[in-house]
């Protein structure tokens, strides 16, 4: 059987896809984190999850594309599921999919939430009006699963009104029928009017912020000394193992070359768990959603809108995971140019090497780390101030619920995260190790040589005149930039290997500055390239790196040369 | 403040914008529907809406596509 699950978006539909399936895809308190249907199998069954739509009527891609799926695939039940405290809104869909004349069943979600809220469905009285099957489910605590499933249910003959507004109308009246309120039943909107009110909003904002940057730095970095140790002690007996019988060079690669590039995953991997978590964590109490709201105002007139505020904050865990969020930006003008910006947020990959550079160069200085985000959020607006096609776009954007994020939900979204983002970077860093070590350790006639001799240390020889601009003068900074393209974690890999871990002996502290400017504008790791160049199709994504590379050059060598001039003015 | 907090619209004609006007259907933001305003963001832009039961955030210049008749009461 074929079993499609349809709804408003963020009603649980990818919440009920996982549980039904044992899958896990990325769910979240607001609109569109499922861009693309999924296939799941539940038992003999096949279950699709379907983007959220609010009709079928095509304004969208995700309702074009769901439309598409309902007509072309002959699917033997359609799970239409809606969130009961927008039971209104949902029902318009519900008339929709109610003609196409399949068995349909009504999933009623929520439930224990419209409780507390005063709210109660006569599912009776409902199922009657629509003509099909209505199931009161939990999502989020497996209930009522294998009702949906129990008796095949005849499609609805009910007619409904063609035109919008009379179809809303008979909407309202059923809802009124069949939702029973007792007491208070409004949301509270108390909270909000401190939360987005005149004088309170941003102090809040940037005290999350801030609280959250804190956090992750701190608690990364102290997890991630303690798991760098670990790495090292465990490496260390591996190295001594595998030398006692394996060929030297043999031994070095594993050793040298594998080995340390895993272990400079191992040292930010707690950073970026962490960052995920809290990612999670805004994301799933609705708090990312009123930011958009709050930075509406200011990215509008960049051309942008409070929807590419949330993907750059989604991209201060990966860019390649914000990629994917840029499809809830309904103008394609806006998405590119969002997509092109995306790298400039210090992702998690980039933060442990800017935390090694201020240790190493600006000790005790609390405000560099806060400082990179901001020269990132100060560049989005410069690269697109600076692009053309700045107009005044329709915004309109679901503000969910805020809810109190529960452990299991916000730990699973964690988890989720984490999962396909080490899926994704493993390999290339796996991969780039081996290279890295090949190019360090080999000359151009592919005979073992010393560092200074190796392909690597030739080819930047000749790549450094081009980075002189910019303030990075030796051979090594060009190396290392160009491993950053392996995995912006690779660079600190590299540094480490190239300096053992004395970077003073490599950079000046104004050098050093201008190194990690140049990382954090610098186009993304090829992880993210690629993700870039699915959402964005080849000729554009050419165009997008080519700019993200000149802005980068043009605006660290304008930096440059503004402290050179300082610098012997000052003198 | 154009919209202030907790004043009560209806629509009285959509968009002719075709694209614009069905998204809004959509939405619920139907010929008829009655609107409620809430928080204006602190820099004046956008308003949040509620229709049905739902809250949109909406940039004023989007909203002064739809025409809308105020409540009185």
């Amino acid at each position: 059987m074929k079993a499609v699950l349809a709804g408003n978006p963020n009603c649980g539909k990818t919440t009920l896809f996982n549980k039904l399936t044992g899958s896990h895809l990325d769910t979240g308190n607001r609109a569109g984190v499922t861009v693309e249907e999924a296939e799941g199998r539940r038992g003999e069954d096949y279950i699709y999850d379907l983007p959220g739509i609010y009709s079928l009527n095509r304004p969208s891609n995700e309702e074009k594309a769901a439309d598409d799926f309902l007509r072309k695939e002959n699917v033997d039940l359609i799970i239409n599921v809606a969130d009961v405290r927008y039971l209104e809104r949902s029902l318009f869909l519900t008339t929709q999919l109610l003609e196409k004349r399949k068995p349909t069943v009504l999933a009623l979600n929520m439930c224990d939430e419209a409780k507390k809220l005063g709210l109660d469905v006569d599912c009776e009285a409902l199922s009657r009006s629509l003509g099909c099957k209505v199931v009161r489910i939990s999502a989020k605590k497996d209930k009522n699963f294998d009702e949906l499933f129990s008796s095949r249910p005849l499609p609805s003959e009910k007619i409904f009104p063609s035109d919008a507004s009379s179809r809303y109308a008979e909407c309202e009246k059923i809802s009124s029928r069949c939702v029973k309120r007792n007491g208070k039943t409004s949301f509270s909107e108390k909270a909000d009017d401190i939360l987005l009110g005149k004088y309170t909003a941003f102090p809040i904002f940037f005290a999350v912020m801030f609280a959250v940057l804190f956090l992750c730095s701190f608690l990364g970095d102290l997890a991630g000394k303690a798991f760098s140790a670990a790495t090292e002690y465990l490496f260390a007996k591996i190295n001594a193992f595998l030398s006692a019988r394996l060929s030297p060079s043999l031994a070095s690669l594993i050793g040298d070359g594998v080995l340390t590039g895993v272990g400079s995953v191992a040292e930010f991997l707690p950073v970026t768990v962490i960052t995920f978590f809290f990612l999670a964590l805004l994301e799933e109490s609705g708090y990312l959603a009123r930011i958009a709201f709050l930075a509406d105002r200011p990215f509008a007139s960049a051309g942008l809108s409070g929807r590419t505020a949330i993907s750059l904050i989604v991209a201060c865990g990966c860019t390649a995971s914000a990629a994917a969020s840029t499809r809830t930006i309904p103008d394609d003008a806006e998405r590119e140019k969002c997509l092109c910006s995306l790298h400039f947020m210090p992702c998690s990959a980039k933060l442990p090497l800017f935390a090694t550079f201020v240790n190493a160069f600006f000790p005790g200085n609390y405000f560099a780390l806060p400082l990179l985000y901001v020269t990132g959020v100060f560049c989005v607006f410069c690269l697109n101030i600076l692009l053309p096609g700045r107009k005044m776009q329709d915004f309109i954007m679901e503000i969910p619920a805020r809810k109190f994020p529960s452990v299991s939900g916000v730990l699973g979204k964690t988890a989720a995260f984490s999962r396909s983002f080490f899926r994704r970077t493993c390999a290339v860093v796996f991969v780039a190790s081996i290279v890295v070590w090949v190019l360090i350790n080999y000359n151009f006639g592919f005979r073992k040589c010393d560092i200074e001799d190796s392909m690597l240390a030739v080819t930047s020889e000749m790549a450094k005149y081009l980075f002189y601009p910019v303030g990075l003068t030796d051979k090594w900074h060009a190396a290392a930039i160009a491993a950053g393209f392996a995995g912006k974690e690779t660079v600190l890999g590299v540094l480490g290997v190239i300096t053992k871990g004395d970077l003073p002996s490599l950079f000046t502290p104004s050098s050093a500055l201008s190194f990690c400017l140049f990382i954090l504008l610098s186009p993304p790791c090829a992880a993210s390239c690629s993700a870039l160049k699915k959402e964005l199709g080849g000729k554009k994504f050419l165009r997008c790196l080519g700019l993200q590379f000149l802005f980068a050059y043009v605006f660290c060598a304008a930096f440059h040369a503004i402290s050179l001039l300082i610098g012997t003015v000052f003198r | 403040m154009k919209y202030r907090k907790n004043s009560r619209y209806i629509v009285t004609a959509l968009p002719k914008d075709e694209a614009l006007r069905i998204r809004l259907e959509n939405l619920g933001f139907t010929e008829g529907a009655e609107i409620r305003f809430g928080q204006t963001a602190p820099l004046g832009n956008p308003v949040i809406a509620f229709v049905r039961g739902t809250s949109y955030a909406f940039r004023l210049s989007t909203l002064e596509k739809i025409d809308l008749r105020r409540q009185e009461f």
